[in-house]
């Protein structure tokens, strides 16, 4: 005779299979459905079940058919619990039985706990006043309330093993009893553990004072558990802002920073952007900034690619078509990226080689946008070689890096999608730097002919507009030579930026410091706007910051 | 209001209009129009002292207008500055339409000197300042536009500026399109991606104006000035220069309104002007404050407040006169620093009036005068007579004077007003109050009180009291001391002639200084009378004792001459045995021709020495009287003058009266304002011109001065011969001395000129209006 595990190899082994939960709204029982295997004719199981309808005292051993769990006497405020035994039976002692699973079926009504409990803490961490953890206690303390050796015979009772709900009123009075404790002991259980409960880990880092997104996962939770000093001294820090991954400093770090948990942030397609202005971005600064001014450029804490300086430092922060084409090259006091050599029916420079359909690399390269902002991409342009044609354009991608449409905001919206702001365009003169602006639109701007809304800052090309899927944006700055003849001149490239184009006002202050614009999505459903702002302020900035976030 | 800066505060545009409010359309506009009245054409006489600023002048054709250069300022206080002449600047149509050149301010978005564009987006400016408006990369840059092009009608990034004159645009090729001449304006700088209207852009607003030619003189009051009026008839140009009615005038602030009762003013005293005046002119003295002087009055800083033991002024004449309250709202004025502090309340306690001051902060003076006068800075003392309304006289003081002298020029009854002015504000005018004042008569000649004789004022009218000694009164005498000073001699031993006769029937001596001195003489007054024609001079003592008669000079025609020295030198022993008799420090002769007994006994001798430098006084002439005045000086026939009113027949109506006054070669002829004809030539007697219908006037009419000037064409001083009435007594004859050069040319004709411009007015007409005051110059031409 050998059980091994649900596995039966001879006749006469059981299996007894107890469901250890105490089912409490169970309204009628219609059937069973079992899982065995190598059931034959000659061997097979012998089943049978056994019950209880107040969790303490149990019925004779039945067969289990349909005929018998249907007559189950069932009752949605009895504390059903139901065992079963799967004997080996028949003829066959070769082979194997092997049992899986058994369902009861039937139909539940939900226990309704009442106001109490739904008001009450416990509500927070059961489910039901009927849950498990909360009845296993229960059962098995009313149990020995109910046996003899706690409560004096004198109140009689297990005579009848309740066949007859004869115990009722004593079951119910010290299952109330029973289950209030119960209550508490299953409450008290949580705190024990609560690294693994998310709810109270999440409760636990609230209470300390670090802000997480409720999506945030047990593993960041912990991390978060065992790094909280670290987290708050990352505070006024730009360690705030940094995505997972790894940290300002190389460190691997499995969680957003405190802002941007805040914020419930998703990377896929989440804008944001913390800059801390220039003292000479803000107020009245001679030539250098208006305080009726509305633009946001040449703020570098804005920029969103790929340098923040004006001079290029590294070409692997770019994603490049032809690199082979491209240099960085000193043009007086000038790092200039220098596109040159381009063959005929090719083109070089910024941007991905194929738009359409973007690796994985690629789309690292791809910026996170709101479709509710206007951006702009400038950059200073220098064409040393007479008639060297470039071309702006930008493209766009929704969350799963799948391109979406960018239009000319010029034109009708039945017009063609057209990534296109400047093509083959040149300059008239070799020596300047030109300044080039392209902006793109946001989804809901209307279609103008307001040079003002469709003028490039050379006065060619048109600017952009974006569509509602559009939530990241790869820009192309190209010498392009897709139509020119076999070699091409060369162009130059400084200073290219990616930013909001203007903020919503001015930043007409006096006296402020430390002035810290953000545009980003708030997530998160626990805080309001203004509640992340006045959390930013009295938590996460430097003393004395002036804030002001964009929502997007 | 202001704006205020605080950290934290959000400076938008709202904040910086409403700076700009407050301190240009709300500041100093506003406070520049409060002392504006009228806006206009700037004139400022050091630098324009021709008036040229914004003189609209006729064009190099009489159909162009140029405007020349200047400034004028509109209620808005934008200024006008039209830089350098505008020549030509307005054509007007020849069809004879009055027409009116206005101007008025524009804001100007179009900036200094044109620009030629490349086709490459090169600017080249001439007479341009890029550096003072554009900006170019890596800051903002601004942008501009090209207002007159009709193919670069874009708005053009700039960038960058190497100078004033040259810059470049921030363009991609083939856009621009190569122009010249071009018009500029910038269009500012502006968040990109926004649209910007156009009644944004272009945010420099240079000073400009429009100038324009209308048909109509409707204009926006204080925003547009008509410079001119012009009208073109197709061959010239009428110009009538209107930038008289558009001059901008500085406008006084208001000050507070002076007090507008004063229970103190009133009549102090009166005094006599001059002896001899017909009561009018009289000096009256009106006192409109009340005063006290040093050591009358205490001064209490611990509370603020004066008590004046004595003062008196106008009406008030003690402190017993005070009326509580009545100095309430006035100023002490302290003498001692001339400055004032206001009077809170006034009231009578003990015999003293207590003034309550304001509080200055500042220590008054305790010692010297003060006056406690109405709040002004002026008074206005009214003299008027319901007769002679042209009389009316109205007298300015400053208020803190508190009195001062009135003299009415009518001499009669006399009703004296008042009004405080405070700059430009007026009290009601009213009445000053009835007192007592100490009259004429109270005061001596040099004007010391003698006695305390006193008149009242009763319902604000003064009336003169009549000086016995005036003039119309018939009184001359030898009134004023050192007449004859320097030594001269009334007689002159040398010679033996006798160089000074005095004629009146009395001559009285008041003084030792004009007395005849008469060496070792106890005696000081003495009489010269009954000097009729041919008789002898006697004089007389006082106590009626005869010291001296002449003798019996031979009779003169037309008067009485004494030259006969040596009759005199034989009678001269009389009076001191051998000494000499002096007329001694005689000035001036104030002579009354009094009434005469006989048709030939009221005609007198006057002699005076030419080179004496030593004025005669008016010559009166009562109705019958004849003055015989010699003023030759050289030894030439007939140099006597003749003033005559004639005799019998010839004489003018009874109690009218004429007056002369003969200084050297001059007459002034004083007569009634009405009715005056002049004749001018063609007379009978040659050199004479005839006043015609002369209305003598009446003791209390009014006179007017005709001088009268007799010399020949060439300036010669010719002197007048004779003044006389003509027969009928309503003709005025002035004779002119004959002269040498005037012999042989008997056309002659006597002409009238305003001295004022030396226009002949005679031939225009010879009737001069009723009451004009006529003063001129008979020109005797040869």
């Amino acid at each position: 005779m050998a059980v091994v595990n649900n596995i039966l190899t001879e006749i006469g082994d059981s299996i007894i299979i107890q469901a250890n939960v105490t089912i409490t709204g169970l309204a009628s029982i219609t059937g069973f459905i079992d899982d065995v295997l190598n059931v034959t004719a000659t061997r097979y199981f012998k089943k049978e079940f056994r019950y209880s309808l107040d969790a303490i005292n149990w019925t004779t051993w039945e067969d289990l058919s349909i005929a018998n769990v249907t007559a189950i006497p069932i009752d949605p405020t009895y504390d059903f619990m139901i065992e079963y035994k799967y004997t080996r039976d028949g003829t066959d002692n070769t082979g194997t039985l092997v049992f899986n699973n058994v369902d009861l079926q039937g139909t539940y009504i939900k226990q309704e706990c009442g106001i109490t409990f739904e008001n009450s803490v416990f509500a927070f961490f059961f489910d039901c006043c009927c849950s498990q953890e909360i009845l296993q206690w229960c059962v098995s303390v009313l149990e020995k309330m109910y046996k003899p050796g706690i409560v004096s015979k004198t109140l009689i009772r297990d005579i009848n093993q309740n066949q007859n709900n004869e115990d009722r009123d004593y079951i119910d009075f010290w299952r109330a009893v029973a289950c209030y404790f119960g209550t508490l002991v299953a409450y008290a259980r949580k705190f024990e553990t609560f690294q693994k409960n998310k709810t109270l880990l999440i409760e636990y880092l609230k209470q300390r004072g670090l802000f997480v997104c409720e999506d945030q996962n047990v593993v960041g939770l912990n991390y978060l558990m065992k790094n909280f000093y670290d987290e708050i001294r990352h505070r006024g820090t730009a360690q705030i802002a940094i995505k997972k991954g790894v940290d300002i400093n190389g460190t691997p770090k499995p969680v957003d920073g405190e802002l941007l948990r805040m914020l419930c942030y998703d990377s896929d397609c989440d804008e944001f952007i913390l800059g801390v202005s220039e003292f000479d971005s803000i107020g009245t600064v001679i030539n250098s900034w208006s305080p009726l001014w509305q633009g946001v450029s040449h703020q570098p804490q804005m920029t969103k690619i790929y340098e923040p300086s004006d001079d290029f430092q590294d070409l692997s922060n770019y994603p490049l078509i032809n690199p082979g084409n491209c240099s960085i090259i000193a043009d007086g006091s000038k790092e200039v990226m220098s596109i040159s050599a381009v063959p005929a029916g090719q083109k070089s420079g910024i941007g991905v080689s194929d738009p359409m359909n973007i690796t994985a690399v690629d789309a690292t390269f791809a910026t996170n946008i709101s479709a509710e902002v206007t951006y702009e991409l400038s950059f200073y342009v220098r064409m040393p070689d007479p008639g060297t044609p470039f071309s702006v354009r930008l493209y766009g991608y929704d969350t799963n890096n799948s391109l979406r449409q960018i239009r000319d905001v010029k034109v009708s919206s039945l017009m063609p999608v057209s990534n296109d702001a400047i093509v083959e365009e040149v300059l008239p003169l070799t020596e300047p730097y030109y300044f080039v602006r392209v902006l793109l639109h946001p989804d809901s701007h209307a279609y103008n002919t307001d040079p003002a809304i469709t003028e490039t800052s050379i006065g060619s090309g048109n600017n952009l507009k974006s569509t509602g899927l559009v939530c990241k944006i790869i820009p192309e700055i190209v010498l392009d030579n897709t139509n020119g003849g076999s070699v091409s001149g060369e162009l130059r490239i400084w200073g290219v930026k990616f930013a909001p184009a203007f903020t919503p006002y001015s930043t007409g202050f006096v006296g402020v410091s430390n002035f810290v614009q953000t545009w980003m999505t708030n997530n998160n459903g626990t805080y309001t706007e203004n509640q992340i702002g006045t959390n930013m302020l009295k938590y996460l900035l430097p003393y004395r910051s002036t804030l002001q976030n964009n929502f997007v | 209001m202001d704006l205020s800066f605080a950290n934290n505060l959000f400076l938008g545009r709202q904040e910086y209009q409403f700076f700009k409010d407050s301190v240009k359309s709300e500041g100093y506009q506003k406070a520049l129009q409060q002392f504006i009245r009228n806006y206009g054409v700037v004139r400022i006489d050091t630098t324009d002292p021709g008036f040229d600023y914004l003189r609209v002048v006729q064009g190099s054709t009489p159909a162009k207008l140029t405007i020349k250069a200047g400034k004028a300022i509109d209620s808005n206080i934008n200024i006008i500055h039209v830089v350098n002449d505008l020549i030509d600047k307005i054509d007007v149509p020849g069809d004879s339409v009055t027409r009116y050149v206005v101007i008025k301010y524009k804001n100007e978005t179009k900036e200094k000197g044109t620009i030629d564009v490349s086709a490459n987006g090169t600017l080249t400016g001439n007479g341009t300042s890029f550096e003072e408006k554009l900006r170019g990369l890596p800051d903002f840059p601004s942008k501009v536009r090209f207002p007159n092009s009709a193919v670069n009608t874009g708005e053009y990034a700039i960038q960058s500026i190497t100078d004033n004159l040259n810059a470049q645009l921030n363009i991609a090729g083939g856009l621009m399109t190569a122009e010249t001449g071009l018009e500029w304006e910038v269009v500012g700088t502006f968040t990109p991606g926004i649209p910007v209207p156009n009644s944004n852009k272009f945010p420099f607003k240079n000073s400009g104006y429009d100038i324009s030619l209308r048909t109509s003189p409707t204009i926006i009051s204080g925003e547009e000035f008509i410079l001119a009026e012009v009208l073109n008839n197709g061959s010239t140009t009428n110009i009538i220069d209107r930038r008289g009615d558009y001059l901008i005038e500085i406008n006084i602030p208001p000050f507070d309104k002076p007090s507008q009762t004063n229970q103190v003013i009133g009549v102090e005293s009166a005094q006599y002007n001059a002896t001899h005046h017909p009561h009018h002119t009289n000096k009256v003295k009106v006192g409109w404050g009340f005063n006290s002087n040093s050591g009358d009055w205490s001064y209490n800083g611990a509370v603020d407040q004066i008590t004046i033991a004595t003062g008196l002024g106008g009406a008030w004449k003690s402190n017993a006169d005070h009326i509580n309250g009545a100095l309430d709202g006035w100023r002490v004025y302290f003498h001692a620093h001339g400055e004032y502090v206001g009077v809170e309340g006034s009231s009578l306690s003990g015999g003293n009036v207590i003034l309550d001051l304001k509080d200055t902060g500042n220590p008054v003076p305790t010692s010297g005068a003060i006056s406690v006068v109405p709040l002004g800075t002026q008074i206005e003392v009214l003299l008027k007579n319901a007769s002679y309304p042209a009389m009316d006289q109205s007298y300015l003081f400053d208020m803190s004077e508190s009195e001062a002298y009135v003299q009415p020029a009518v001499n009669q009854d006399t009703t004296i007003t008042y009004r405080h002015i405070n700059f430009d504000r007026f009290s009601e005018e009213k009445e000053i109050n009835d007192s007592t004042y100490f009259n004429e008569t109270a005061f001596n000649a040099p004007g010391v009180r003698i006695n305390n004789n006193t008149s009242n004022i009763v319902s604000a009218k003064y009336t003169p009291v009549p000086n016995t000694d005036n003039f119309f009164d018939k009184k001359a005498w030898i009134n004023k001391s050192n007449t004859f000073e320097g030594g001269l001699q009334a007689f002159d031993q040398s010679s033996g002639t006798i160089d000074y006769f005095l004629a009146d029937d009395k001559i009285t001596l008041p003084d030792t200084g004009n007395a005849f001195l008469i060496n070792n003489s106890k005696f000081e007054i003495y009489y010269i009378q009954d000097f009729p024609d041919g008789t002898f001079i006697s004089l007389k003592m006082s106590n009626g004792g005869s010291l001296y008669n002449s003798g019996g000079p031979s009779s003169v025609p037309n008067g009485a001459r004494v030259s006969a020295e040596p009759t005199l030198g034989t009678d001269r022993a009389q009076f001191e045995g051998g000494d000499v008799l002096l007329f001694y420090k005689i000035s001036g002769v104030w002579n009354l021709i009094g009434s005469r007994s006989s048709a030939s006994a009221g005609r007198r001798l006057f002699n005076l020495e030419t080179t004496l430098d030593a004025p005669w006084g008016s010559i009166g002439l009562s109705t019958l009287e004849s003055v015989v005045y010699q003023n030759d000086n050289s030894s030439g026939a007939g140099a006597d003058i003749l003033l005559d009113t004639g005799t019998g027949s010839q004489a003018p109506q009874s109690g009218s009266y004429l007056k002369y006054r003969v200084l050297g070669n001059m007459c002034t002829v004083q007569f009634r304002l009405n009715e005056i004809i002049l004749t001018d030539h063609n007379e009978a007697d040659a050199a004479s011109v005839v006043i015609r219908n002369v209305v003598p006037p009446s003791q209390n009419d009014f006179y007017a001065a005709f001088h009268i000037h007799c010399h020949s064409h060439g300036g010669v001083v010719a002197g007048i011969q004779s003044v006389r009435m003509s027969p009928g007594g309503n003709d005025i004859v002035l004779t002119c001395k004959a002269i040498a050069q005037s012999t042989t040319a008997w056309n002659r004709r006597y002409k009238l000129t305003d001295p004022a411009t030396g226009l002949d007015v005679t031939s225009a007409t010879d009737v001069f209006n009723p009451r004009y005051s006529v003063s001129g110059t008979f020109t005797y031409e040869v």
